[in-house]
């Protein structure tokens, strides 16, 4: 992998909450590399946005850090001053949003709300800035950018919205770009555009890109590597086609499967039984035992370290032990790791 | 489903005040039958939201009309419309600014069982709000939380259940599940269908995820810069799409298959000049596409 940016280590976070400590994220560790797009996956609760929010340094009130670094330029973000902290936010690390209204000002013109993103991290006049944002709302597929720019966000779409924040984390040029679900809201076209967007900046100035999203088409479509997250947990994590094409923890095998895809109309789609564990005082053992129908009687007394599968991909499940039986996974996703291993004997034939 | 049409829209029409005069609905007419799901798609802008804030009569009508089993709802006011608003719920597309921040859950999800009168007593309105809860998919310890204190995918769900709780006949569904990650799209889209073949309930499901939007619906309408281009049954506008829109929206979907996304191509859509003046014209049963 090219040389790391940024390093998350044995990252800890809980709420304090009326019911008890919400435990939202467990003993998280990943880098990313210069230039590399990394996606978090995984469902919905699992402590992806609390993972982006405390590289931000922007947690909620009831947050507390139990443990863990995070590692930016040799300095440790979690030990840094609130003021050198809002230094490298929206500057070097600049982080889209899953909630487009809370990070726009309703009571600041759409265009001044960029511009002074540009004019933030870089001397430039105002002239300047406002010329940088009429074309960053051109980029993010705003039309007549210039009348629109006098425009407050509430007479914007959901969709038109979400792009307008975006325009504000690039007018930084930022080194590391943590991007929470930034395409949820907007159709398959205008994804496909704002996604050649993000790519194209990435490769001009190389920036390092953590992309949030729960559509595994998009992740397909982005990823370098993928991080799968089950309560609070990295549980799989390896380059994109491993995860897609070799996936070994059960979870994923039943995100995999829950895809409608365009040919079928089956009456029920299939959704992995069960519900989220609770995050508070959470049972001994694998979070995900209680749901998974592969779960051995190992699961329910441990939680399964990440167990190496190649180099560059471990996943943490009791399956990839060596005295666990064997387990074949389901038809469709045996179907996609028979396709993965033609592919690389063919390429390893071509070498 | 019947045939009979629940919600009839006739030329319907939003202008934004201070938008000189630009319609961001123009000119749309289509029906929802009772017990089915329209699922409305198109492009970011376009109109979708505009078009069921105005169908459950959160934003003014600019012209057109709309009636719902039978009766012109229009221009309801009083108490004729609190009793249209019990019947016609919406599912807003914005998670995070549609929660009262200062309310706890269980008021949140209780606000129409409470305006509506449809709980006899304390008791009975925490068993309703748990039963709603449970149905999508959160846990009783959610109960007394803040919205705050939420994932945006709990959030969503939270304004799903507190849809729910009037017992609606008819429910505009802004992009419900787009803040959703996979496994628990399926749960809201079952438990969607579930509560639907329950109470005959009719949809106005807007989104932009199409395979979904292909995978729940009956009839689609695709838009485009404020007007329909496109209406048929789910299956045929995606196996013959007629409108270019249609066709460039249906090839930028992206597959869970990285090997296939390196190789993807797009079909682009380059609006023709000007489309004024066409109409939607009857291709094959129930297809029909815009015709300038
Ligand atoms: N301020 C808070 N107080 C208490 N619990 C919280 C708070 N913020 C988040 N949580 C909890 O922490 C967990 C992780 O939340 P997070 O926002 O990281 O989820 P996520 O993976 O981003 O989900 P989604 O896909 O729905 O956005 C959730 O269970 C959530 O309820
Ligand atoms: N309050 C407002 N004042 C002026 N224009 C508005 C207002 N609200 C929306 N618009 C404009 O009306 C058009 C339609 O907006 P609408 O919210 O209906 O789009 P949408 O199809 O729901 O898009 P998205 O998929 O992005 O949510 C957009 O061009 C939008 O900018
Ligand atoms: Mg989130
Ligand atoms: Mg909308």
């Amino acid at each position: 992998m090219a040389e790391s940016v940024l390093d998350v280590r044995h990252l800890t976070v809980s709420f304090s909450t009326y019911a008890g400590r919400v435990q939202a994220v467990r003993d998280i560790s990943f880098s990313l590399g210069r230039g590399e797009t990394l996606a978090l996956v995984g469902e919905s609760g699992c402590g992806k946005s609390v993972t982006c929010r405390s590289i931000m340094g922007l947690l909620a009130k009831n947050a507390q850090v139990e443990g863990g670094e995070i590692l930016f330029e040799g300095k440790n973000l979690l030990h840094l001053s609130n003021r050198a902290m809002r230094e490298i936010r929206g500057g070097k690390i600049a982080m889209i949003f899953q909630d487009p209204m809370t990070s726009l000002d309703p009571t600041m013109k759409i265009g001044r709300q960029i511009a002074e993103a540009v004019r933030l991290h870089r001397p430039v006049t105002r002239a300047a800035a406002k010329l940088r944002a009429v074309e960053l709302l051109e980029m993010v597929g705003i039309e007549e950018p210039e009348k629109r720019y006098h425009q407050y966000p509430h007479a914007f779409s959901g969709g038109q919205r979400q792009r307008i924040v975006i325009a504000i984390a690039l007018a930084a040029d930022p080194r590391v770009l943590i991007a929470d679900e930034p395409t949820t809201a907007l159709d398959v076209t205008m994804q496909a555009q704002i996604l050649d967007l993000i790519k194209d900046i990435q490769k001009r100035t190389d920036t390092s890109v953590i992309f949030i999203t729960h559509d595994l088409g998009v992740v397909a479509n982005v990823a370098d590597r993928v991080a799968v997250m089950y309560a609070g947990r990295i549980i799989e994590v390896g380059l994109s086609d491993e995860v897609f094409y070799d996936p070994r923890h059960p979870y994923t095998w039943g995100l995999l499967a829950s895809m409608p895809t365009l040919a079928a109309k089956d009456e029920t789609l299939y959704a992995i039984p069960g519900t989220p564990p609770t995050l508070i005082d959470p049972a001994p053992g694998d979070a995900f035992a209680p749901r998974n129908p592969w779960a051995l009687e190992a699961d329910r007394l441990a939680e399964p370290p990440l167990f190496p599968v190649s180099e560059t991909h471990a996943a943490a499940t009791w399956l990839l032990d060596a005295r666990a039986p064997h387990v074949e996974p389901p038809e469709n996703i045996a179907l996609r790791a028979q396709a993965f291993r033609k592919k690389l004997s063919e390429r390893s034939a071509a070498l | 489903m019947s045939e009979k049409a629940l919600v009839t829209v006739r030329n319907l029409t939003h202008i934004y005040p201070g938008s000189s005069g630009k319609r961001a609905v123009d000119n749309i007419s289509f029906s929802i039958r009772e017990g089915e799901t329209f699922g409305l798609v198109g492009e970011s802008g376009c109109g979708k939201t505009t078009t069921g804030r105005m169908l459950v009569r959160l934003l003014d009508i600019s012209s057109g009309s709309v009636a719902f089993d039978g009766q012109d709802i229009t221009a309801l006011q009083g108490k004729e419309l609190l009793s249209y608003r019990r019947q016609a719920q919406i599912i807003f597309q914005d998670p995070y600014a549609s929660l009262d921040p200062r309310k706890k859950v269980k008021d949140i999800i209780a606000e129409g069982i409470d305006i509506h009168h449809l709980a006899s007593d304390r008791q009975e309105r925490d068993e309703q709000v748990s039963r709603l809860l449970a149905s999508v998919g959160l846990r009783p310890e959610h109960l007394t939380r803040y919205p705050h204190e939420f994932s945006g995918g709990q959030r969503q769900r939270i304004g799903i259940a507190r849809a729910l709780a009037t017992q609606p006949r008819f429910v505009v569904c802004d992009e419900p599940i787009s803040a959703l990650d996979v496994s628990i799209q399926a749960q809201v889209v079952n438990l969607l269908k579930a509560e639907q073949r329950l109470r005959n309930l009719t949809y106005l499901f807007i989104a932009h995820d199409l395979s979904m939007v292909k995978y729940i619906s009956d009839r689609i309408a695709v838009m485009y810069r404020g007007r329909i281009v496109e209406t048929g049954p789910a299956g045929r506008v995606y196996e013959n799409p007629l409108h270019p829109y249609t066709r460039s929206l249906i090839s930028a979907i992206p597959l869970p298959d990285p090997e296939g996304e390196r190789k993807r191509r797009r079909i682009p859509y380059v609006p023709a000049e000007k489309e004024e003046g066409g109409t939607l014209v009857e291709a094959e049963a129930e297809h029909y596409v815009w015709t300038s």
